[in-house]
This record gives structure tokens, C-alpha cells and sequence, in this order.
């Protein structure tokens, strides 16, 4: 189609003409009258994702984010180290008691937000798998009924 | 029905289902033919409606619209006849199915009693379903009867025979042919001569070129692109089909698709889609047009072939089904190409990605479009010929 002469007047009913005979002399070459809705790929990318509420860095604010443990630890031994270490434990829990416990409170709210996002994510994603799936299969039911009338129609060549 | 005096504005009655506000194809060539003869006509308008909804006269614009009521019609199982037992579009029904759908759609004996009230001296008959004694109208030839002019709007596909189309077209002295290839329908409907005098109607369409001389809003950042017309106007029917705008974009592989989906109009190239943020109207439509590279309609094909028209009046070539009335167009401006099934459709998107081809279809269809479709006062003159003066002949 590159090389049209000049001004001369294209004929579109060739042009179809043309079209159909060289996609006539190459039968079966592909299914002329099905396609895929090229959304096979699409799908696999998506389905190879981890679910967000697996990710390490979710266990991990999972394991951490609770100060208790570490608030209430008195500490071990009773050499002066030790006793003065559980003397400035005692001050500054009692001084920052207050602001302690905004921050754990804080930390557990963030921790549950963080977990509910990550949890509607991964309801989403899986609709949406679900959609590419129902498409996928419509495509395959196509391809499917694609094949009968192939299948149907040689049987009528061979026996006509 | 008796003639009027050679010296009274002459009278038009305009028979049809087709009637409204609606962008339905058969709805605008009604209404373009009705305008056409307003100019040197009164034009009543005999609407004949479904019996849901509100019967009597109304003005609407410059014409005086009587609506009958349709007795016994059951639209919404006729639809649901069509769509399941037509092929695309709901074109070519079994014979059966075209007899329901006639049983379907009702019968309308007030409509004789009215033309005969309002002697025209001229009738149009749109479309094809007329249920009413049409001996109202004379026979061929018979004197003293009014013009009687068919407007069919069959489309590219022959109706089964069963239907009503006969009754019609044996009564018009004239048949007004909306695309190239009516006439080969009708001879296939009507065959032995029971067909008047065919002439080409070439319904005119009015462009407003201003409009396309920029592009539509957010499309410049995407650069070339094809144009897929999925729906349009807003609210038509669909082409359900595994065709798609990935698929298509494979196909034209460097270009980006814009899609025109009833409401939502998007353009996408191989990393980015933005949903485009306009109002989805047919100047919107013009300006998506004139800087595609090309026109691809899916959608079921109509009886006129409005946006094919269009599209080769700004200049951009068309890939349309077949059969349709837009490729019976595209054939006789070489203005496009045509396709059967969706593999013929990206064998011909490929042939069009070259420039020569595209360049050449786009000046021949905008030649053909602005001489048969692109002149508003010649469809009047022509409109005015066909049904108050002499009809020209079809060779």
C-alpha cells in the first residue's frame, strides 16, 4: 500500500478484494472469526501479586507495635547498674506515663488501620481476579463455540 | 381525497413510527425529509405511537404533528423478538420472526381516517411499518390521488418477505433510496417491478467545520490515534464483541485508540488511558474525528449511515461493517474500507495504518460526501422535486 502511483483513484472495493484473497490463500493461518480479548496477560501479571495482609513488614508491625511488655519489664539483677537503670525506668515511666500511653494507644489504632487496609485491598484485588476471570471465560466459551462451528462445518464438507 | 388548487401552499402528511427528539438514524431522515419540505409545504405529521403514550395534535416546531395510537403493539416483546432472533443488529430475521414483529407492532386504522381528513396532495411514507388501509392512498397512476413517496429506510439487508414492505412500495409512485445499495434491498423485498421510480434521496448533513478546527480536549498528549465507535449517541445500541480497544491498539501498534462509548469516551495508548472529561455530543464527535487517522464503526448498523457520512465529509476514511448502509457508501466514494468479521476488521486497520492509502480514501470520501451528502440546499431542491414536482429517474 506504499507504493499507490500518483493521483490515481484507489478502487476501495479492490482494495477489500485484495485483502480477502490473501487471507484467502493462507486458510487456518488463525481463527478469523474470533480473538482473544487480550486479556490473558494482563490476568497473569495481576494474579502473581502477594496478597498485601502477607507482606513481612505487616508481621513485623504486628510483632512491635505494643509498648507493654517493654513498659512493665522491671529488668533483671541487683547490682548498683542494675537498680539504678530500674530507678530511672521508674522516673521516667512516671513522668512520661501520660504521653506512654497516648503513643500505645496511637500505635494500636495505626496497627488496626493499617491491617483493615491492607485486608480491603486484597478484597478488591481478589474482584477484581474474579472479573478477569469471568472474562477469561467467556473467551474461552467463545473459543469454544468457535471450534463446534469448525468442527460442524467440515463434517458437512466431507459429507456433502 | 380530493387535490388542492394549483395556487394554496401545497399540504404534506408524513406517516411514521419514527418521530421524537431522538438521534435514532430513521428518527433524523424523517425529520431532515419533513424539514426539506417545510420550506415550500405545510407538512402535518401523522405519528403513529405506541398506546402508552399520549395521542392527539401537537405542534412540534413548524409541523403539526397528529399522533395515532398503535392498537395492540407490543414494543418491548418486539424488540425482544428482534434481538433474539436477528443477526447483527437485528437485521436479517427469519421469516417467521418478521411476521411476529409485525403482528407486533400493532395496527393503526385511525390513520386512514386522518389522511383522508386532511387531503394532502402529497404523502410520505417513512418507514416500513405502515398497519392501516392503505387504499386510502389510490392505486399507481389512479387521478385525483395524492403523491405517495416511500421512504422505507430498510437498511443493507433484505426484510424476509412476509413483512409489510410490499403493501407499501406497490403503493409509491416514487421510492426515496437512503444509500447506494436500497435499491438491490428493495428489488430483493419487491421483485417484478412492483417498485416505483427509485431516487436517491442523499440526505445532507450539516457539519460545523469551525468546531474541528481544534482538537478535543485531552486527546493532543496521546498524538495519533484511531477512532472506535462503539456507541453513539449516547444511549444507542451496542456491539457486543470480543473486539476490543487492547486488541485494536495491538493492531495499530504506535498509535493510541480513542473509544466512543455512549457517556464514556477514553483514549489510551500502550501506558496511559485518560477518560476523556467531555460532554459526549456530535460536535465533540466532529473534533474526535477530523484528526483521527481513521473511523472504525462496531456498532449495529442503521439505515442512513450517518457518521460514515460524516466522517468522509471531514475528510478521515471509514472502516464499517458489512453489510451496511455506511459500506454501501464507503463503496461508492472509495472512502473506506469494509469488513465481515473482527479478523477482516484488523486486516483492514492494518491497511489503513498506510499513509498513501489513508490519504487517498480520506480526499475521494470527502469528495463524494460534500457532493452528495454536504449541500443542504440541493437535498431541499431535491426533496421538493421528489415529492410536490416531478421525480428525476434513476438510469
Amino acid at each position: 500500500m506504499e507504493d499507490l502511483p500518483g493521483d490515481v483513484r484507489v478502487d476501495a472495493r479492490l482494495v477489500v478484494e485484495h485483502l480477502r484473497s490473501v487471507v484467502g490463500n493462507a486458510p487456518g493461518a488463525y481463527p478469523r472469526t474470533w480473538l482473544p480479548q487480550a486479556t490473558f496477560d494482563e490476568l497473569l501479571a495481576r494474579a502473581d501479586r502477594e496478597p498485601i495482609h502477607l507482606h513481612p513488614s505487616l508481621h513485623h508491625l504486628h510483632r512491635h507495635w505494643d509498648m507493654g511488655p517493654a513498659r512493665t519489664n522491671q529488668g533483671s539483677g541487683w547490682g548498683p547498674k542494675a537498680l539504678v537503670r530500674r530507678l530511672l525506668a521508674r522516673i521516667i515511666n512516671a513522668a512520661l506515663d501520660r504521653y506512654f500511653t497516648e503513643e500505645q494507644e496511637f500505635r494500636a489504632a495505626l496497627a488496626q488501620s493499617i491491617d483493615a487496609i491492607a485486608y480491603r485491598v486484597d478484597e478488591i484485588a481478589s474482584a477484581d481476579e474474579r472479573a478477569l476471570l469471568d472474562i477469561v471465560r467467556d473467551d474461552l466459551l467463545d473459543l469454544a463455540r468457535y471450534v463446534d462451528e469448525r468442527i460442524d462445518a467440515r463434517l458437512r464438507d466431507r459429507s456433502a | 381525497m380530493t387535490a388542492r388548487t394549483a395556487h394554496a401552499r401545497a399540504r404534506v402528511a408524513v406517516v411514521t413510527r419514527q418521530w421524537g427528539t431522538q438521534e435514532d438514524e430513521a428518527v433524523v431522515a424523517t425529520r431532515l425529509v419533513a424539514g426539506a419540505l417545510a420550506r415550500h409545504a405545510a407538512v402535518d405529521v401523522v405519528h403513529l405511537v405506541a398506546p402508552s403514550e399520549a395521542t392527539g395534535p401537537v405542534a412540534d416546531s413548524v409541523f403539526t404533528v397528529h399522533r395515532i395510537p398503535l392498537r395492540g403493539a407490543r414494543p418491548l416483546t418486539g424488540a425482544l423478538v428482534r434481538t433474539a432472533l436477528g443477526a447483527t443488529g437485528g437485521q436479517g430475521l427469519p421469516a417467521a420472526a418478521a411476521a411476529l414483529l409485525e403482528h407486533y407492532g400493532g395496527e393503526a386504522p385511525d390513520a386512514a381516517d386522518l389522511l383522508e381528513r386532511l387531503a394532502p396532495d402529497a404523502v410520505v411514507l417513512a418507514g416500513s411499518h405502515h398497519p392501516y388501509d392503505l387504499a386510502v392512498l389510490g392505486r399507481r397512476g389512479e387521478a385525483g390521488r395524492p403523491r405517495v413517496v416511500a421512504l422505507p429506510l430498510l437498511g443493507a439487508v433484505p426484510p424476509a418477505p412476509a413483512t409489510g414492505v410490499r403493501r407499501v412500495l406497490e403503493r409509491a409512485d416514487a421510492v426515496a433510496l437512503a444509500h447506494p445499495g436500497e435499491g438491490d434491498v428493495l428489488a430483493a423485498a419487491c421483485p417484478a417491478g412492483c417498485v416505483g421510480q427509485l431516487v436517491p434521496l442523499d440526505l445532507a448533513f450539516a457539519i460545523n467545520r469551525s468546531a474541528t478546527q481544534s482538537r478535543l480536549f485531552g486527546v493532543r498528549f496521546f498524538g495519533r490515534y484511531v477512532l472506535l465507535l462503539r456507541g453513539f449517541p449516547p444511549g444507542g445500541a451496542r456491539f457486543e464483541r470480543s473486539m476490543t480497544h487492547e486488541v485494536l491498539r495491538r493492531v495499530v501498534r504506535g498509535v493510541s485508540v480513542a473509544e466512543v462509548d455512549g457517556e464514556h469516551w477514553r483514549i489510551s495508548d500502550d501506558e496511559n488511558t485518560l477518560e476523556l472529561p467531555v460532554n459526549p455530543s456530535r460536535v465533540n464527535l466532529w473534533r474526535l474525528m477530523a484528526f483521527a487517522l481513521f473511523t472504525i464503526d462496531v456498532r449495529p448498523p442503521g439505515p442512513v449511515g450517518r457518521e460514515a457520512i460524516e466522517s468522509m465529509l471531514l475528510g478521515t476514511p471509514v472502516l464499517v461493517p458489512e453489510p451496511s448502509a455506511a459500506m454501501q457508501h464507503a463503496a461508492a466514494a472509495s472512502g473506506g474500507l469494509w469488513y465481515r468479521d473482527p479478523g477482516e476488521l484488523f486486516d483492514a486497520a492494518r491497511a489503513l495504518m498506510s499513509r498513501p492509502l489513508r490519504a487517498r480514501l480520506g480526499t475521494q470520501g470527502r469528495e463524494y460526501a460534500e457532493a452528495h451528502h454536504g449541500r443542504m440546499d440541493d437535498f431541499v431542491e431535491r426533496v421538493r422535486r421528489l415529492v410536490l414536482g416531478p421525480a428525476e429517474r434513476l438510469a
